[in-house]
């Protein structure tokens, strides 16, 4: 009995001395970073290459500006969307801090979190002289430039070309070609084109271009603005009967199978056709097969711009309660600037959005055709799950995951929007 | 026996005062919030009153979720605090000592493992071309059967119970084999003298003396089925539709993708609520405390 | 329902005087049911030790090969993915996974047998509420407490510090294996108690002398639920903790899981190391607090 007793003196002291020692060394980190100035870095990338580009970036910056130390923070994805909400909470923010374009970054200017950069151009200009005038226009509001984008993703359909040239058949441009395609490849008993929705923002993208095609662009613009939109448009309802059209072709259980599952299915070559992300290009590497890339059909009839791409601009905003306002930017004019800009297409292998920066030598050319095509265009469909608010989307995608299943109709899902829509615009005002 | 009235005080409070610093704070803050709307990162509240309770009676994704938590619940009850008292007496039994230690290890196993592989796993389990699950359909003749487990509104849910038990049962399992090797082996050969069967030993004997454990075994189930998240989150992140939601996914979409923290704070109370009731009346049925 | 369990106790107390509704013909034990129960177990064996087996060979293929043909062994074995796991997601992580895992484990354990025994062998002024409060903090879904935490963590200054993570847990935690123990110190004999207190023991000498040594198995069952709990955790893993230096495993292992991309085979390499310490653990404890073959019972 008297071991016991001993084991919990020893744990005590064990105890006592754990926590003399951890605070110790707590503080001394604190210290260290004591000189100089500290800028807080969060972005979504605790994984490479993207890590590696990040913490070289900031080597290369130190090198003009000593005097500054970094702290950066870096969680994926679902963990970042967390985080950030959780920081932006209190009163010392990250300094600079990742963003998606669309809604997604507009509540962040809304309500007065982004630091306005207008001022905080590129020497003697504005953005738009470094960056794609299109990819930073999600990044403004009212004139002002309130973020920079760094990388762009585009979602093209991706093809077999192996199983096209067999069947002879060419890419699809207008939408009745493409249901075309899609019946020859059914006739051989292959799966044409796949979803795996078990995630409903996969649905939300087919939607996404589907919309663009479909409904008038000045009515999407009023409908992705939280003060006016409606979503009654017969357009919406028109083109989740196009999304319908295609179930017959779409791989079985579409609900029950993951992203990752679907692609998968096409580098297996058991599908013909998915929609593919440009940042996902690396991830198909293993195919045994050669694959191409067409740009989504454009619909007979439909009121939308034609060959708009789709895709969205990802970058970083400056908090409005920084205290190194100067600095922050100057980091984002350094990350913008060609040279990095050249390295990051180099070490990602991802759409970069500055201009010139992706070329011939470094990238793959069908991303220079695709980011020519992006500096054409004024303008950019972004993902549906960014461009509007979550009270609207998360119907939107619940939606489209019944309709898949057979278990709503067009109609009835967009009246779920509708409403959400409502609600939204009313507590706006 | 008399002891200093302050002594039971002592022996609680520093665990006490820990609770109540980072849960029963939190649980204030978050009534407060309730009643307000707002988000994380914007400077503006606006008081609600009660608005944001009144709004759940019209929320049909609250009541689908909800509904889900009780099926949950009730499911756990049975499988993992029944089911693992069954599995704990079996492998208590002398019948079965010799296998039992293997036995035990590997069923408490799954518990160790992180939710993130065990998602995927059940995920290929459930795949409709390559899943295990429409595999074992095949083999005995009951293809009919076979679907999108995870795909199929009518499926998703119970597909992430199915999972919740797998993981779970081992786990109360282990709990009542510490308990019932506290049981005086007396009582059972008493049991036996007196020509009790298996099954009257185990209701006559096993399950009264392991009351305190049951006591355990039923709030932590039920707060756990209440709180069930990352099942949900890995398997079917509440879809298709909302058909799968329960209300943690639910409050999290709210807190985090809508950025409705006072409707979320709601959600959170109302479950806090429920779960309250659960214990005072498991309290009141179990008799807690009151020595045998 | 409580007459129920009023009947239970009385026929378990009264057993060896009274006997049993008379069913004596009945043999003790029926090999049709032994032969069942032991299929059920072989069954519930395959359903837990197959998928566990389905994880290990999974972690040597690549992420292709685990979609492309997830239920055959590896077509060649990429130890690599464990060299890869190790250096970037594990090795740096294990010492802070360990040290909170430790503390965590510690401190709920200690403050939980102070709690349990408190609320156990006392009658006091609140005890019922004490109890009451204790076991709700069960029921709070922390997804909501994570703003005024963090707020919380900030302002007590521990913010991006293991402690961050150790307190809250311990929190967390308090009230389940307060409820385990508890349960297991509500059946030792108050006779033993009172025979202590005559001859001179304190209350905390009770505690420490008797009531501890006696409960063992739930002490060390209760060490177990923690670590794998503390180890195993990421909500406030992810939100607590800014510095890759402070990270914990699950944090860092998290970078291999992309909403797009997730390199499976890594990852699954880097919870298979992870999970072992917990299983090592496990299998080194399990004498403490379940009986083996040899032995007969747990006699204090």
């Amino acid at each position: 009995m008297k071991k016991i007793m001993m084991v919990f003196l020893t744990v005590f002291t064990m105890l006592g001395l754990l926590a003399g020692c951890s605070s110790n060394n707590s503080s001394e980190s604190g210290s260290a970073e004591g000189k100089g100035v500290t800028l807080t870095l969060l972005h979504r990338w605790p994984n490479e290459p993207f890590k590696g580009y990040f913490d070289a970036a900031i080597k290369e910056f130190q090198k003009e500006h000593p005097e500054v130390n970094f702290n950066v923070i870096s969680v994926l994805n679902e963990d970042y969307k967390q985080k950030i909400n959780v920081q932006l909470s209190s009163d010392t923010p990250p300094d600079i801090f990742f963003t998606w374009a669309g809604e997604y970054g507009n509540k962040f200017i809304r309500d007065g979190q982004a630091l306005d950069l207008t001022d905080y151009a590129p020497e003697g200009g504005k953005w738009e002289d470094t960056v794609i005038p299109s990819t930073l226009k999600p990044f403004m509001s009212e004139e002002k430039v309130y973020g920079a984008p760094i990388l762009m993703d585009v979602r093209m359909m991706a093809y077999n070309k192996e199983i096209f040239e067999k069947l002879n058949i060419a890419p699809p441009q207008t939408w009745n070609e493409f249901m075309e395609v899609l019946k020859t490849i059914k006739k051989e008993d292959i799966t044409p084109l796949g979803l795996g929705n078990k995630a409903p923002w996969n649905g939300g993208l087919y939607m996404t271009s589907l919309n663009q095609r479909i409904v008038a662009p000045e009515v999407l613009a009023a409908d992705n603005n939280r003060l006016t939109g409606t979503f009654t448009d017969p357009g919406y309802v028109k083109a989740l009967e196009k999304l319908q059209e295609l179930v017959p072709y779409m791989n079985e259980h579409p609900n029950a199978l993951s992203r990752e599952e679907e692609r998968s299915l096409f580098v297996n070559g058991q599908i013909a056709i998915m929609p593919l992300h440009t940042i996902e290009f690396p991830y198909v590497k293993d195919a045994q097969f050669e694959w191409g890339t067409f740009n989504f059909p454009t619909i007979e009839g439909g009121k939308g711009k034609e060959s708009v791409v789709t895709g969205a601009p990802e970058g970083f905003m400056v908090s409005s309660k920084t205290k190194h306002p100067e600095l922050a930017a100057e980091f984002l004019r350094f990350l913008t600037s060609q040279k990095m800009a050249e390295k990051w297409v180099e070490t990602t292998d991802v759409i970069s959005t500055t201009k010139g920066a992706v070329t011939k030598e470094n990238a793959s050319p069908i991303m220079v055709d695709v980011i020519k095509e992006v500096e054409e265009s004024d303008d950019m469909v972004i993902w549906l799950d960014t461009a509007l608010e979550g009270k609207i989307f998360q119907p939107y995608l619940s939606g489209i995951q019944e309709l898949l299943n057979g278990e709503k109709t067009p109609e009835q899902v967009m009246k779920d929007v509708q409403k959400a829509a409502t609600e939204v615009r009313e507590s706006a005002k | 026996m008399k002891t200093n009235p302050a002594v039971p005080y002592l022996f609680v409070a520093p665990g006490f005062l820990l609770v109540c610093l980072f849960i029963y704070y939190p649980v204030i803050d978050n009534l407060q919030s309730s009643f307000f709307s707002w988000n994380s990162f914007s400077p503006n509240r606006e008081f609600l009153g009660f608005d944001n309770y009144t709004r759940i009676f019209g929320d049909s994704v609250f009541q689908i979720a909800l509904k889900n938590n009780l099926i949950h619940a009730l499911v756990s009850l049975l499988v993992q605090v029944f089911g693992g008292l069954i599995i704990a007496a079996i492998l208590e039994d002398n019948i079965f000592r010799k296998v039992a230690p293997v036995l035990r290890t590997i069923y408490f196993m799954p518990v160790l493992i992180s939710i993130t592989v065990i998602g995927l796993l059940f995920s290929f389990i459930y795949n409709p071309q390559i899943g295990l699950l429409n595999k074992l359909l095949e083999v005995v003749g009951l293809e009919q059967f076979a679907t999108g487990w995870l795909g199929e509104s009518s499926t998703a849910f119970s597909a992430v119970i199915a999972m919740g038990q797998w993981i779970g049962t081992g786990y109360i399992a282990m709990l009542y084999i510490v308990a019932i090797q506290k049981i005086p082996a007396e009582l059972y050969e008493a049991a036996k003298m007196d020509g009790a069967n298996k099954i009257q030993t185990f209701f006559y004997v096993t399950v009264p003396q392991v009351k305190e454990m049951t006591f355990v075994a039923v709030i932590f189930t039920l707060s756990q089925s209440m709180l069930t998240f990352a099942d949900v989150y890995v398997l079917t992140q509440g879809g298709p539709g909302n058909s799968s939601q329960v209300l943690s996914t639910y409050l999290y979409d709210k807190a985090f993708v809508d950025n409705e923290m006072g409707y979320a704070s709601t959600i959170a109370n109302v479950i806090f609520a429920i779960s309250i009731i659960f214990y005072t009346i498991q309290s009141k049925i179990l008799k807690t405390g009151k020595g045998d | 329902m409580s007459n129920k369990s009023a009947e239970y106790k009385f026929v378990a107390k009264t057993a060896d005087r009274t006997g049993y509704p008379a069913k004596r013909k009945k043999p003790w034990a029926s090999w049709n049911g032994i032969a069942l129960t032991s299929a059920f177990l072989f069954l519930y064996f395959l359903a837990v030790a197959y998928p566990l087996f389905w994880m290990l060979i999974n972690s040597f293929k690549d992420t292709n090969e685990i979609f492309a043909s997830s239920w055959s062994l590896p077509s060649e074995w990429l130890f690599s993915n464990y060299q890869e796991a190790w250096e970037t997601g594990v090795s740096k992580f294990f010492f802070n996974s360990l040290f909170v895992t430790v503390l965590t484990i510690l401190f709920t354990v200690m403050l939980s047998a102070f709690c349990a025994y408190g609320l156990s062998r006392f009658e006091f002024k609140g005890k019922t509420v004490i109890l009451a409060l204790l076991t709700a903090g069960l029921m709070f879904p922390p997804q909501v407490s994570l703003i005024p935490l963090y707020k919380l963590v900030q302002a007590i200054g521990i913010y991006d510090t293991h402690w961050a993570l150790i307190i809250p847990y311990v929190a967390f935690r308090i009230s389940l294996v307060m409820l385990l123990i508890r349960s297991f110190f509500l059946q030792i004999p108050k006779e033993l108690e009172e025979a202590a207190y005559l001859e001179g023991c304190s209350s905390a000498g009770i505690f420490f002398r008797i009531y501890l040594p006696l409960s063992k198995p739930i002490l060390v069952t209760s060490m177990l639920l923690t670590a794998y709990w503390a180890w195993n955790e990421f909500l406030f893993a992810n939100i607590f903790i800014d510095s890759d230096s402070q990270k914990t495993i699950t944090a860092g292992l998290l970078a291999f899981r992309d909403a797009l991309y997730t390199n499976w085979g890594v990852l699954m390499a880097g919870l298979v190391i992870s999970s072992l310490p917990l299983v090592v653990l496990f299998l080194f404890v399990q004498k403490y607090f379940v009986r083996g073959l040899a032995d007969g019972g747990v006699k204090g």
